[in-house]
């Protein structure tokens, strides 16, 4: 069965790859590639007119090329030059958005140089600048992001593809797909008026009473504010995210294999779980991928969640903090200070270095897996 | 997808029981991942209906702490005119890159051009705010030197939906059918009037889309605001310079929710229902205007 799925993401593949390069400019005569191809060929089996015939099929080919330079109008090129401009837009669009991230961040890459990444001191009055405590809080939140909303989101869409009446997935993918655009502010503000009460008031406790007489990891004063309550909300911000995707990837296994495990005598949960689950792992992964994409670069709800404290969390129940809620917290603050701002964006260089690198492996994933088209959804809000 | 017709005899009672928990496990996990995304539509309104009525959507805010009283005018007011700025950017930008891409995807600058543009999809927002900060609003250095302003804050807005108008540009063009191009440039239409009498009339509901999608992304956007703009509790009279700022829907509900008072929280929670309910309009649009356009499509053959 992986052998189909295999084959069939990359006719797939094809289908992209021979639609991207079909570009309108081909269309205008541009020297058969045939024709230049054909004359090697002919060299081994005609020794005698060798030359005579290369130096013909050479002459001939200038002649084409002539022809097909002429044939572009200058007046088509002028216009593909201008259309050219809006490309290069783009491009200088992103070389502001590193530029200016490099060049402000400057100085505190120089004072500090590497050891600024596992430096856990941060204090500016002091002139001493680390960012561990940060990127730990950053990946505690992302983490229990997802691992809360992984097996929610994919479980979810197994049901949704295989459990559900028919009825049901047209409105709830819809649903999901429109509930994915709420912006994170609205996220946020329904944690502080409902997580944050239910957290303190009962699931706190609670792990406390139980998990907590064991590990301490579960243990801390019940505060409702802290990585969890931030990590919780970040996790039901990206469910919809990884369970479109995952859908997405579960519509595409062919049916001739799930007719096959049935031949073979499965059960309906043997199929869905042992072999329809393990043929989309790469869409899963994929999709992981973009949803911790989406959760590291968090900023409004997790700046409303977390505590807002500089300390490294040691319990599932402790305060933290998290890059992007520091820069939106505090950076208005530190602009009077060229060091104090430069390590704040310094931190922020870190955060876009991971998120282009994960956005990166994401799209390169799924762009193989579903031939081109992409959900793009902005990080943070 | 043939139903589950089990045999009645010959499984054995733990693969009976096993197929049962899974399957319900799956039922569960979907109410779970489901019921939290509609917990925050309705906490949104029974924590807010207090404060909701005609008069919230077309007052001022006032009283002490300001907001105690009053509306949210100046949020709407702000978010609308942010909204327009940052399309009169990213519109024109991006569709130009997006015929650029579509026009000469298969050169190597074109290719660098798509994934760096698709890159600027995943850049956190908190950087967008930062990168608006130095080029739009600092008063020192290089840059604009604009303040905290509703053009800095637009602007930046405006950079976030570049890359989103871009790629469905691009997308819409591709799905116009090739033989409609061909056809056009063998009858020897120019480039030019390819692009304006065929390719955009024809993609031009994918267009349209693309537009919406950036601006419901952009429509909730904080963090890029606290950088560039902040907020204002009343409606400025000029976008730029110390007294430019304008006030926002999303700020507003940043700064409601921030404060130790309940009376705001109940303005926080009635703005956040406003935003919300803004925000699935304006996706339902996006959905009729794409069902729209692909029935239009199989009207046409």
């Amino acid at each position: 069965m992986g052998v189909t799925l295999e084959s069939d993401t990359e006719s797939n593949m094809n289908e992209g790859q021979t639609l991207a390069k079909e570009p309108l400019s081909t269309l205008s005569a541009v020297p058969s590639p045939t024709l230049s191809a054909s004359s090697p060929g002919l060299q081994p089996n005609t020794p005698d007119s060798t030359s005579e015939q290369g130096s013909r099929t050479k002459s001939v080919l200038r002649d084409l090329r002539k022809v097909s330079t002429q044939r572009i109008h200058r007046s088509e090129r002028i216009f593909q030059g201008t259309l050219l401009v809006g490309g290069l837009f783009v491009l200088a669009l992103f070389a502001t958005v590193l530029g200016v991230s490099l060049v402000e961040a400057w100085p505190s890459i120089t004072k500090f140089g590497w050891s600024f990444l596992w430096t856990s001191t941060w204090n500016p009055h002091r002139h001493i600048f680390g960012a561990w405590t940060y990127i730990v809080g950053t990946f505690w939140v992302t983490g229990i992001a997802l691992l809360f909303a992984i097996p929610i989101a994919i479980l979810s869409s197994l049901f949704l593809s295989d459990y559900s009446p028919k009825w049901l997935v047209g409105a709830v993918s819809t649903l999901m797909e429109m509930l994915a655009g709420i912006p994170s502010i609205v996220f946020g503000a329904f944690g502080i008026i409902f997580m944050v009460p239910l957290l303190r008031d009962h699931v706190e406790p609670f792990l406390a009473n139980t998990l907590g007489r064991h590990w301490d990891f579960f243990n801390g004063d019940a505060m409702g504010y802290g990585i969890l309550a931030a990590g919780l909300v970040v996790g039901i911000m990206v469910i919809p995210l990884v369970a479109t995707v995952t859908r997405d990837s579960l519509v595409m296994v062919p049916r001739e294999t799930v007719e096959a495990s049935y031949a073979l005598g499965s059960t309906k949960a043997e199929m869905v779980f042992f072999v329809k689950l393990p043929a989309v792992v790469p869409g899963i992964i994929g999709s992981v991928i973009l949803g911790f994409g989406r959760a590291i670069g968090e900023t409004m709800a997790v700046l409303l969640l977390i505590g807002n404290q500089a300390s490294i969390p040691t319990s599932i129940q402790d305060v933290g903090y998290t890059i992007s809620s520091l820069l939106a917290n505090t950076f208005t603050y530190a602009v009077i200070d060229p060091l104090y701002s430069a390590a704040e964006i310094e931190l922020g260089l870190i955060l876009l270095v991971i998120s282009l690198v994960v956005n990166t492996l994401g799209r390169e994933l799924l762009m193989k897996l579903m031939g081109g088209r992409l959900a793009g959804s902005v990080g943070g809000g | 997808m043939a139903e589950n017709v089990l045999p009645e005899k010959g499984l054995s009672v733990y693969r009976k029981v096993r197929n049962a928990l899974l399957g319900a496990l799956t039922a569960v996990a979907f109410v779970l991942a489901v019921t939290p995304l509609l917990a925050i539509i309705y906490v949104a309104y029974d924590r807010g209906k207090a404060a909701l009525s005609l008069s919230f959507l077309t007052t001022l805010p006032g009283g002490f702490p300001v907001g105690i009283e009053g509306g949210i005018a100046n949020g709407i007011v702000g978010s609308l005119i942010l909204i327009v700025i940052a399309s009169l950017l990213s519109v024109p930008v991006g569709v130009w890159a997006g015929l650029y891409l579509w026009d000469q995807s298969h050169t190597p600058l074109a290719k660098a051009t798509r994934l760096l543009s698709d890159l600027l999809l995943g850049v956190p927002s908190v950087i967008w705010g930062v990168v608006g900060f130095y080029v739009f609003s600092t008063n020192t250095g290089y840059g604009f030197h604009w303040g905290f302003s509703g053009l800095a804050a637009g602007l930046t807005l405006g950079f976030i939906m570049i890359p989103i108008v871009t790629r469905v540009t691009e997308q819409a063009l591709r799905d116009v059918p090739r033989s409609y191009i061909e056809g056009a440039l063998a009858l020897g239409a120019s480039r030019f009037q390819v692009v304006r009498g065929l390719a955009i009339p024809a993609a031009i509901t994918g267009i349209g889309t693309g537009i919406l999608l950036g601006v419901l992304n952009v429509l909730g956007q904080t963090a890029p605001l606290i950088f560039t703009n902040y907020y204002n509790t009343g409606i400025p009279k000029n976008l730029v310079g110390s007294n430019g700022s304008v006030g926002d829907l999303a700020m507003q509900i940043f700064i409601y929710i921030h404060e130790p008072s309940k009376g705001l929280h109940v303005k926080a929670m009635a703005a956040a229902l406003v935003l919300t309910v803004i925000v699935l309009l304006l996706d339902m649009g996006i959905r009729l205007l794409a069902w729209g356009s692909r029935k239009y499509a199989q009207r046409m053959g």
